[in-house]
């Protein structure tokens, strides 16, 4: 109750924080004498006054320069606040952006485990054996790889693709965005009939968190 | 309409009253708006909010100087600071001024209302 009357007052002040701070100090320590004579906090605010008339009497005893102090320290808020927001705004724009480096650089991943692990996926796709591939990926793709969505992406590539003659060169980076860490692999395999280049994504855990073909 | 002009005129004497109470002993400010209770027999009660920033501008002007009281141990609970005020050498000549002044008044009132 204490509290509250005083922060009453001080809420409603238009001077600058030090001299709020001193009239908050005092008023508590006023009050508190009140209290510890006695005095009920009504008998208090009878003899002292309303918090709205104290804050009112108050500012309008203050000087021109206390309001000059008030208006500055609020307008500094204020770019204090502005420029807060701006960062956040600037550090939550560098979260979503996707950034990109070297995975031989990479703490995340090795990037021999990661070559690997790709053409192991190329080879599951090689051999049609979708379930396993579900097996691997995250829960959130596991549905893309059912039966029916496999073999008709293999389809619109080339309905026979023939037996494998060569595994092109891999290119892998390590890609950040909204605070994910992926590997992404390239590579180009050349069919006796077409030529497939899959783009394949693994998250930290090593799952595989993507699988293009084209 | 009696309120407007009691308002009015309290304020008008309550800087030099605070600092005639001030005169005798530091003080701090609950005490001063119990102690201009008693002695004006309930009639000087601060329902307006008014004792705070008087005492504030009395110490801009000189008049009064505060200073802080060290917080003391009691046996039931700790009693925190309390701000005292102080008069000055200008806040009793001011004092001095502004008593003859309200002589002044106060005299020239009299004679115009009751002749």
């Amino acid at each position: 109750m204490q509290k509250k009357y005083v922060n009453k007052v001080i809420k409603r002040l238009r001077c600058s924080g030090k001299k709020r701070k001193e009239i908050k100090k005092q008023l508590t320590s006023e009050v508190e004498a009140a209290l510890v004579s006695g005095e009920g906090i009504d008998t208090v605010v009878t003899k002292m006054g309303r918090p709205e008339e104290i804050a009112e009497e108050f500012n309008r005893s203050f000087s021109q320069e206390e309001e000059k102090r008030y208006r500055r320290e609020k307008r500094n808020r204020f770019l204090l606040i502005l420029a807060a927001v701006l960062l956040l705004l600037i550090l939550a724009a560098y979260w979503a952006m996707p950034k990109s480096r070297s995975l031989a650089e990479s703490r995340g991943f090795q990037e021999e485990a990661v070559k690997e692990k790709a053409e192991e996926i190329i080879s599951l796709v090689e051999a049609d054996d979708y379930a396993v591939i579900q097996e691997e990926a995250i829960s959130s793709l596991a549905g893309y790889f059912s039966r029916e969505a496999f073999l008709e992406g293999k389809e619109i590539i080339g309905p026979d693709w023939g037996k494998r003659e060569a595994l092109g060169t891999m290119y892998t980076v390590e890609v950040t965005q909204l605070g994910m860490k992926l590997a992404l692999v390239q590579v180009k395999v050349a069919y006796e009939h077409v030529s497939v280049t899959y783009t394949i994504s693994f998250n930290q855990k090593m799952e595989l968190a993507g699988l293009y073909i084209q | 309409m009696n309120d407007k002009y009691e308002t009015q005129m309290k304020k008008g004497v309550l800087d030099m009253l605070v600092l005639k109470l001030l005169a005798e002993e530091p003080k701090y400010g609950y005490q001063i708006i119990n102690e201009l209770l008693e002695k004006s027999g309930e009639h000087f009660l601060l329902k307006e909010g008014t004792l705070y920033p008087i005492l504030y501008r009395l110490e801009d002007d000189g008049l009064v100087r505060s200073s802080w009281s060290e917080a003391e141990e009691n046996t039931s609970r700790k009693k925190l600071p309390r701000k005292y005020y102080t008069i000055t050498e200008s806040g009793l000549s001011a004092l001095e001024e502004i008593s003859a002044l309200w002589e002044e008044i106060s005299n020239s009132v009299r004679r115009i209302l009751y002749g």
